[in-house]
């Protein structure tokens, strides 16, 4: 064995240890959305373990005379995600705010890299398989036993006053006690949706795992945590994600086993023993819905559109529709959608926003394909479904995976989508991650593997070109983007807080700074200018308004703009702004209460100084 | 040789890509050290102090005379009970910039770390500023504490004289007047 031998072997065993970490520490801190303007804790710790898990496997790879990124040869789904991942990078060149669309684009080349590489490590070895199942069902285990004690009630505020303030534990502690108090099993995700659509991910695969699992002991065991997850899951009260959870298992039988099913079934009821697994299963269903089932079941009897979370989302897609119509083949942008989608509303609403969508930011289209085709076109868009398709094709002719694991691989890709068409799973950190390592799952092992290929001197020269190409990627995306991103969204932590005391020198230097460090700007300018209204310099408010349109501010902004104007006597731009607000917000609002207070105050004025002009008098 | 350029070189072309459109992309200013003072009294102002002592302190470590970082970590131990060490603190201020609020935390600081004579020292000089509305109600109150209700009494008028529109104004006078019905109860007893 040569030395470059030895040294692939060594990263190799790196990269065995650094896997599970990967998918299991990001689990254990507040999750937040990956598109979000700046990075958390979850997402930096992925960035930061991802890029080494990429390098580590690429050199490993390069060093044993194998090409870097190259599992999985001959894949079509892999060529259409790289294509995918290519056109992110042309989009973000021409899109609507390039500099927030590259913030994204970096993370998402990211998680695409560290899918590949996961193909890459999992076709070195057949036991890395079941060392990823196990590190995917620790994840999962994670999130149920900490939704299970939100479900539970259990104490965690009265713990954390036990432990340390501001160490990882108490500050761990208090992320958990927002669903515990409320008794919702969020996990560590912030929030139900997105521990459902995590759980809806792997509960299938760990199901396709257990069915192939030859010690009966662990099988049991296996199956009794699937029982614990579905509780948890159907505690979460998440309807799209228990539904999609159910029509795509129906689609993957389909896909998988065909007609053949049902001679499956009839072969399997015909054994004493089959018919102890179909008896288990069922008293199980019927158990785990009784226990879990009553919130989501009253839940599906409010479906309509008078359910405000239906609403809102009917509304959110229209403005998608429309968003895909400026730009319907290259697409805004990937990262884009936030800031175009406010003055797109206030565009196709601008008779007034349905009630039911006033309470929800639209910073997500709360559908996955109509947010790909708002943010990469219709080439984009194709290129997502065609690796998808190819996926699902090359998985369940991937003769090296037993049937029940393809089953449990596409019925999990399958209602995670399913679960997206009406939220936004792919835009979660940690799910995100998930899923590549599943759809790598999938491609593993579909081809021969290759032997080495380049002769040693070469081996050397392509590992340095691989370490240094990968080094500079990574290190740009982790290091000098991610870690500064991450002091932003502290900064603008801060600077919330301090928006609320006061609009002093000090509140208006960490909105800067925030503002500098996130690059992607609009929720610390709509601060700054709230910020600016209360440190009494009107001025420089309205013309921070005026000059971050571009940034698509949100709604509230023009609110702080109206009280700016008000403030400098210049009425009837006020007046006009809080008009535009009143239209837009239904009566009963937040906003439209304080916009029609003001807009009473200022037609008196107006009225009283014989300058109201007509045009804002017909308005009202 | 075509399909071997492309298996080892495709997806290193791609990751080129990228690496050359994210280093064209300009990287985000970190926050300098006047900004990042003012973070650490950001944390401090929204009673952040764990936070707000490491941001301080490693700004005083860059640079160990900056006076906005002394103050405000002498605030922030002030604000935490450490009395000791916000004395320290603010006397290191001290001793860059003679700045008047920073001489009333002190005197404050002593006051609460019952310190009673420095703190009245400290007061009395501040009210050398006949403006210095705060260092009267500061040296109003201590001579409360210490039973001294003429001084405290004189001091707390003078307060609203110079502020005649402070915000506690109602709250003073009632204090004003619960001071006047003691001193009347001490005549008594006499």
């Amino acid at each position: 064995m040569t030395l470059l031998d030895r040294f692939s072997r060594w990263s190799g065993a790196f990269s065995t240890l650094l896997l599970p970490l990967l998918l299991l520490v990001p689990a254990l801190f507040l999750d937040v959305l990956v598109a979000d303007t700046f990075k958390t804790t979850p997402e930096v710790l992925i960035l930061l373990g991802g890029g080494l898990m990429v390098l580590v496997v690429g050199i490993g790879r390069a060093l044993g005379g194998l090409p870097a990124l190259g599992g999985g040869t001959g894949s079509r789904a892999r060529w259409l995600m790289a294509g995918l991942t290519l056109w992110v990078g042309v989009t973000s060149v021409f899109a609507f705010n390039a500099r927030m669309a590259w913030i994204y684009a970096a993370t998402f080349i990211t998680y695409m890299l560290v899918g590949q590489s996961v193909l890459d490590w999992l076709e070195e070895g057949r036991e890395r398989r079941r060392l990823l199942i196990a590190s995917l069902g620790g994840l999962a285990l994670i999130q149920t036993l900490i939704g299970a004690t939100q479900l539970l009630r259990l104490p965690y505020r009265a713990w954390a006053e036990h432990v340390p303030g501001g160490s990882w534990l108490h500050s761990f502690l208090i992320s958990l006690t927002a669903g515990a108090e409320t008794g919702t099993a969020i996990g560590t995700m912030g929030n139900p949706n997105y521990l459902a659509e995590c759980l809806v991910l792997l509960w299938p695969v760990l199901f396709g795992a257990a069915l192939v699992i030859k010690s009966r002991w662990l099988k049991v065991t296996m199956f009794g945590i699937l029982v614990l997850i579905a509780g948890v899951l159907l505690g979460t009260s998440a309807r799209a994600a228990a539904g999609g959870l159910i029509l795509s298992g129906l689609v993957a039988v389909w896909l998988v086993w065909g007609a053949e099913t049902i001679a499956y079934l009839r072969q399997g009821w015909a054994s004493a023993r089959g018919r102890l697994a179909f008896g288990c299963a069922a008293v199980a269903m019927v158990v785990v819905f009784a226990v879990a089932g009553g919130p989501i079941v009253s839940k599906f009897q409010r479906l309509g559109t008078s359910d405000e979370s239906i609403g809102s989302r009917l509304v959110n897609w229209q403005v998608a529709v429309a968003m895909i119509g400026d730009r319907p083949i290259q697409g805004a942008g990937i990262g884009n959608y936030k800031a175009l989608n406010t003055a797109k509303l206030a565009e196709t609403h601008s008779e007034g926003i349905p009630l039911a969508a006033t309470k929800t930011r639209f910073a997500q289209a709360h559908n996955e394909p109509l947010q790909a085709l708002v943010e990469l076109g219709l080439v984009g868009g194709l290129l997502l479904l065609g690796a998808l398709v190819f996926w699902v094709r090359e998985t369940i002719s991937n003769e090296s995976l037993s049937k029940p694991l393809q089953f449990g691989l596409v019925w999990g890709v399958g209602a995670l989508l399913a679960s997206g068409l009406f939220g936004f799973p792919l835009h979660i950190p940690v799910t995100a991650l998930a899923l590549m390592t599943v759809l790598a799952l999938g491609l593993a092992g579909s081809r021969p593997v290759l032997a080495p290929v380049l002769p040693t001197p070469w081996r050397v020269v392509y590992t340095a070109v691989v370490a240094v190409l990968l080094g500079t990627l990574l290190w740009q995306v982790a290091v000098k983007d991610a870690l500064p991103l991450y002091a932003g969204g502290r900064y603008q932590d801060l600077g919330e807080k301090l928006t609320k005391l006061d609009g002093g020198e000090t509140t208006l230097t960490v909105l800067s700074l925030a503002e500098r460090t996130q690059r992607y700007r609009v929720e610390v300018i709509e601060k700054k200018i709230r910020a600016l209204v209360n440190a009494e310099k009107f001025d420089e408010a309205v013309a921070l308004y005026d000059g971050s349109q571009r940034e698509g501010l949100g709604l509230g902004s023009l609110y702080w703009k109206g009280r700016a104007l008000q403030k400098l006597g210049r009425k009837q731009e006020a007046y006009a702004a809080f008009s535009q607000l009143a239209t837009l917000f239904p009566e009963g609002t937040d906003y439209n209460k304080r916009s029609s207070r003001h807009m009473r105050r200022l037609k008196k004025e107006l009225d009283l100084e014989g300058a109201a002009p007509q045009r804002l008098k017909e308005g009202h | 040789m075509t399909s071997l350029l492309l298996r080892f070189g495709a997806p290193l072309a791609l990751v080129a890509v990228f690496a050359i459109g994210l280093l064209t992309q300009s990287t985000p200013a970190s926050a300098t050290l006047a900004e990042r003072t003012e973070v650490g009294i950001g944390y401090y102002k929204t009673n952040q102090l764990r936070m707000a002592r490491e941001v301080l302190g490693d700004v005083l470590r860059v640079e160990p005379s900056n006076f906005r970082a002394l103050y405000g970590s002498g605030l922030v131990e002030y604000q935490d009970k450490q009395y000791a060490k916000a004395e320290a603190f603010l006397m290191k201020a001290l001793d860059v910039k003679k700045d008047p609020e920073a001489y009333l935390t002190l005197g404050a600081v002593y006051r609460s770390g019952r310190a009673y004579v420095k703190a009245e020292r400290v007061f009395r000089e501040l009210r050398q500023d006949p403006k210095n509305a705060k260092a009267a109600y500061n040296l109003g109150m201590l001579m409360l504490e210490r039973g001294r209700y003429k001084e405290a009494k004189d001091e707390l008028t003078a307060y609203l004289r110079i502020e005649p529109a402070a915000d506690d104004k109602i709250r003073v006078l009632k204090k004003i007047n619960q001071i006047a019905t003691r001193m009347k109860e001490a005549e008594k007893k006499k």
